[in-house]
């Protein structure tokens, strides 16, 4: 279920409230409720900071470009969450492009990743990357962030049965090439 | 300890490790009035709205460009040029001479923030341009490819998405070019490919004769709900004079995960070969047995695969990432591959960490010459991607190298040179951004 989006800008939130237009005030108030979500979403995706707080930035700038057109702005959240998954699909599969195979390890192994997270947990994330995208997606949204399937359906676009049969083949996926690792 | 539980450990780890996130920067202007700018601020290949792929895509490339020649005579003010490391391969040939490399090429304007990105034909003997195209509204030019007469070229301009139910669609121009005139580049509208819906351009390529065209492509590709399965791979050929398909030829068993491997630009490497009647084309792209393809479209139409013929399996080394890009030269008799530098430790062993265009015979297979290896210190690896051949020794290439092994964005200096027998010169080629790949430059 989203969450409605207040109204009031969050404090802190640069400029002032009383700066911004309506649209920058909801855009606003939602980003500071929900950016590091998303980011962590991102993060899971792409194993790098920078380039998910980039996909999360672009996201929102995206909702607030289309906010006056928004069907139903109580949704707005769903709405920006298929984006942030949308521009991890496409910086993925522009890295596979231009380096192929190289990056996608690399990533995995970014310095950061090195440097903040353990062998485990870079060992899953490593294992969540090497996932067909569909797969890797409703393992990250169902088991990663929690959400109901219902949820990830609708953040996928994608049935809830489709959502079911890609948790359970990724999960089975994933204890394959946990155990595997050395 | 399940899986489920050790992805909830790891998501947790990472929560703890998020830096406190950078505050959300909008524009000052109103929504409504950012919308009612030109149509020029929109991302290629996602929706509209996606702004966040122009920003991915620019962090991601910085290339340069590097090309070889031997005894280059003919363009003013070459750069002191490198020389390869000679190699137990490498054998003398003529030299081609700047007349055997196309003066004139199209390319895109750098793909920022701002998304759209215009087609600008140059010249490189003088570093000249000669015209810049806008694309049409609401839509970007994508891709390109040339023909054997140094005159024309076809652009492919993909309009953004802007709505769930209304996917990208392709639109494809003739650019002809007759420098010295008041006009020198003309661009007309071709009228083909209406129903390229949701399209990846996997290749493109032009008949030596300059009359027909090879579009080589996956439709329903580009679908973020990934309710429409792909649709076949297909290859098509089209009058350049009406836009008319004259033959038609695709691979159904084509599966998502086929689809993911065909992207768009020339990728696959289509060729037409100068006998007029052969096409050339990787098929697949992305396993350890990719294989340059010829098909000979006097025939009538079909299966893609079943109607062509393997001539040359390109090497499947993982290690050394031996042919990450690739061309074919128009004799059909030798595969040109550009190489992806080790990643880790490039200056270790024997140097091969160094990205490198290698020339392969098709008729035995094997390593013929290596036309030009990168001497620039020691990268985090690099890779060498192939935009023209020419004769099995002449090509013209794209250097990119990366900072390092852990920060793998790369790091290129935008020099462009021409290629061949270890010789390098540079091109007067303006790259005025990044990005560049097989289809994003054409020759």
């Amino acid at each position: 279920m989203d969450h409605p989006i207040s109204t009031d800008a969050p404090p802190g939130a640069r400029p002032g409230p009383g700066s911004l237009t309506p649209a920058a005030s909801q855009v606003t108030a939602l980003y500071a409720a929900h950016a590091t979500g998303l980011v962590r979403l991102a993060m899971l995706m792409l194993a790098d900071q920078s380039s998910a707080e980039d996909v999360v930035q672009d996201a929102f700038f995206g909702l607030y470009r289309r906010w006056d057109s928004l069907a139903d702005p109580g949704r707005a959240l769903s709405y920006v969450r298929s984006s942030v998954l949308n521009g991890c699909r496409d910086l993925l599969r522009k890295q596979s492009r231009r380096v192929p195979a190289l990056l996608a390890e690399l990533d995995a192994e970014s310095a950061e990743a090195v440097v903040l997270l353990g062998e485990e947990h870079r060992a899953v994330l490593r294992a969540l990357r090497s996932l067909p995208g569909r797969q890797r997606e409703a393992v990250i949204l169902r088991h990663c962030l929690g959400l109901p399937e219902d949820e990830v359906a609708q953040t996928m676009n994608i049935t809830k049965g489709t959502v079911k049969s890609a948790t359970h083949r990724g999960l089975a996926a994933l204890a394959r090439l946990l155990k595997e690792e050395p | 300890m399940t899986v489920e539980d050790r992805l909830r450990a790891t998501t947790e780890a990472i929560t703890a490790a998020i830096r406190p996130v950078r505050p959300l920067s909008l524009p000052p202007a109103r929504p409504a009035q950012f919308e009612r700018r030109p149509p020029r601020r929109r991302v290629r290949r996602l929706p509209g709205w996606l702004i966040p792929v122009a920003a991915a895509a620019a962090v991601i490339a910085v290339a340069s460009t590097l090309v070889a020649v031997r005894n280059l005579s003919g363009p003013p003010a070459p750069r002191p040029v490198p020389r390869a490391t000679p190699t137990a391969t490498s054998t003398a040939r003529p030299n081609p001479g700047p007349a055997a490399i196309p003066r004139y090429y199209v390319t895109l304007s750098p793909e920022t923030r701002n998304p759209v990105r215009d087609a600008i034909v140059g010249d490189d003997r003088t570093g000249a341009k000669l015209a810049t195209f806008a694309p049409p509204a609401g839509a970007t030019f994508a891709g390109m490819a040339a023909a054997p007469d140094d005159r024309t070229f076809v652009l492919d301009a993909m309009t953004f998405w802007t709505r769930l139910n209304s996917p990208p669609a392709r639109i494809w121009y003739v650019l002809r070019i007759a420098p010295g005139t008041s006009h020198p580049a003309t661009l007309t509208r071709l009228p083909i490919a209406a129903s390229m819906s949701a399209t990846e351009i996997a290749g493109v390529a032009i008949s030596p004769d300059s009359r027909t065209l090879a579009i080589l492509y996956q439709p329903d590709v580009i679908d973020v709900s990934y309710k429409t399965p792909p649709g076949p791979i297909t290859l098509r050929t089209y009058s350049m004079a009406t836009g008319r398909v004259l033959r038609t030829w695709t691979e159904p068993s084509a599966t998502p995960a086929t689809a993911t491997t065909l992207f768009s630009d020339n990728t696959v490497g289509l060729t037409w070969l100068a006998d007029g009647h052969t096409l050339a084309f990787v098929y697949p792209t992305f396993t350890a047995r990719r294989t340059y393809r010829t098909l000979d479209i006097s025939a009538p139409g079909g299966n893609l695969v079943a109607g062509s013929r393997a001539v040359f399996t390109l090497p499947a080394s993982t290690s050394n990432l031996d042919c990450v890009t690739q061309l074919i030269t128009p004799d059909g008799g030798t595969v040109l591959c550009g190489t992806a530098g080790a990643r880790l430790n490039p200056c270790e062993g024997d140097g091969t960490g160094q990205p490198q265009v290698d020339a392969y015979s098709t008729a035995t297979g094997k390593l013929t010459a290596v036309l030009y290896r990168h001497q620039g210190g020691c990268p985090g690896g690099g890779i060498a991607t192939v935009v023209w051949a020419g004769s099995g020794s002449t090509a013209i290439g794209l250097m990119e190298t990366l900072k390092n092994a852990i920060q793998p964005f790369p790091s290129a200096t935008n020099l462009a040179v021409i290629l061949g027998s270890g010789t390098l010169a540079p091109l007067h080629v303006n790259l005025p951004g990044t990005g560049y790949a097989q289809g994003s430059i054409a020759f």
